[in-house]
């Protein structure tokens, strides 16, 4: 009996380990769309740029009241002043950007077949430098997300455009950042998805977890936390810390590949960054 | 490792791994609540279990030596934990004042994360997509 017992349950396990091998992207997003469109059946697909605000009428209030005055302002002031400012050899940040650097935000990530590697904005800010002679800015905050921020604000409204082109390398890297997105790890043994897919709209101590559609769209963000606007990829590593996972370094390849795939999910809704979260 | 590790390694990962592998939809709130409970009582464990038996057993420099290695692998996997690095220098602080008893329980303690942190890794890569919704 108890034999039975464990067999069936061990089938039944089975078959539900049996998902889909390889789901293409547009697929990919049909399904998570889908499944979100169930959880919050009021929201309109737009409204999930403003990420834990469009679940949560009273957080909502409150951060329309700080967007008053935008407390990341300064930073795309200050980032609008390091974008222009030359480097010593005369170029800038504009020689580097199709269209000069200005509303190109929506296009990335996006893989670079002859580097063979996804390129995240703030990697091509770094890139750029390098290119010309410059010191790489750390990544995560201060400089680089002004930077990043400025270039964000001038995308305002562009709707998310990343591609996943034919090409098998672009596809694995697509593939492992849904794969890392789906893991659990951590001492807490707890995936990305277990918070922002299963549990999203629901209470973890003081916050409510938002849904991972539309969570890139507002980056770089001023947190009230951070006292300061940070980069997603300085989320991602955050995120990771609190399930008591070693964070990656910022714009490793874990990380890049994982913000391919982030970002590829929100394919379709404005830019609205940088955004004001807790 | 001996006995009690390999047990203790069973139990910790089939727990929660039994748990989440049927149920995709479970609630991160209470699955951080009830983590965290048995970890607590596994670091208890871990703890009393190192107090008895370690000095005898095993020299401090094999099992640096066994941390170092486990290090190595797990950081090739990716799945490191946030708590282990910080243990394995609290070890080597414990081992240079001359702490050999309490250095080993906290080297034993990181081997064994370490080792975890590989079976995680190698539990994900053949169920991530349990994780993945599915088209309905
Ligand atoms: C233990 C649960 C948990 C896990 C696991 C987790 N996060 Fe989060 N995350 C949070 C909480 C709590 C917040 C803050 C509230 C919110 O916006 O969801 C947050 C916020 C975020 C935000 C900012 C959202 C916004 O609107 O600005 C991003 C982006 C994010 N997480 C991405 C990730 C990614 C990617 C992973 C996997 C590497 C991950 N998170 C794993 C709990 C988690």
């Amino acid at each position: 009996m108890k034999r039975k017992i464990y067999l069936s349950l061990a089938v039944a396990c089975s078959m539900t380990a049996v998902a889909p091998s390889f789901a293409d992207p547009i697929t990919d997003n049909e399904t998570v769309r889908t499944y979100f469109a169930d959880v919050f059946p009021e929201l309109a697909i737009e409204d999930y740029v403003d990420g834990v605000y469009a679940i949560d009428q009273n957080l909502r209030d409150q951060w329309l009241q700080i967007e008053e005055f935008p407390p990341y302002e300064d930073a795309v002031d200050e980032g609008k002043v390091l974008f222009d400012t030359p480097f010593a050899n005369g170029k800038s940040y504009a020689n580097c950007f199709d269209n000069e650097g200005v509303g190109i935000k929506q296009n990335f990530p996006y893989f670079d077949m002859e580097k063979n590697k996804v390129v995240t904005l703030e990697l091509a800010i770094n890139e750029c430098r390098t290119h010309n002679g410059e010191q790489p800015l750390d990544y995560g905050k201060g400089a680089i997300a002004y930077i990043s921020s400025y270039m964000a604000s001038t995308s305002s409204g562009e709707l998310i455009n990343v591609t996943v082109p034919d090409n098998a390398a672009a596809q694995a890297a697509y593939e492992d950042g849904k794969e890392f997105f789906y893991s659990r790890r951590g001492q807490l043994n707890m995936a990305c998805a277990t918070c922002h897919m299963a549990s999203a709209g629901k209470r973890l101590r003081a916050d409510i977890l938002s849904p991972a559609l539309g969570q890139v769209s507002h980056f770089p963000a001023f947190r009230s936390k951070w006292d300061d606007v940070g980069t997603i990829q300085r989320r991602y590593a955050g995120c990771n810390t609190q399930i008591r996972s070693k964070p990656f370094k910022l714009q490793s390849e874990q990380y890049r590949n994982l913000e391919y795939f982030h970002t590829y999910m929100s394919n379709g809704l404005p830019i609205n960054g940088p955004g004001t979260r807790k | 490792m001996t006995k009690i590790n390999k047990l203790r390694l069973v139990l910790l990962l089939t727990v929660p791994v039994v748990l989440s592998a049927c149920s995709d939809n479970d609630d991160a709130a209470k699955a951080v609540n009830s983590t965290m409970e048995q970890e607590q009582a596994h670091s208890k464990a871990v703890n009393q279990e190192a107090k008895q038996t370690t000095s005898k057993e095993v020299h401090l420099q094999d099992l640096m030596h066994h941390v170092a290695q486990a290090k190595r692998h797990a950081e090739m996997h990716g799945f490191v934990w946030s708590t282990t690095d910080a243990l394995v220098e609290k070890g080597y602080t414990e081992a240079s004042k001359g702490n050999e008893k309490v250095a080993k329980t906290i080297f034993q303690e990181a081997k064994l994360q370490f080792e975890l942190s590989m079976e995680q890794a190698k539990y994900a890569a053949q169920h991530w997509q349990l994780l993945v919704p599915e088209d309905d």
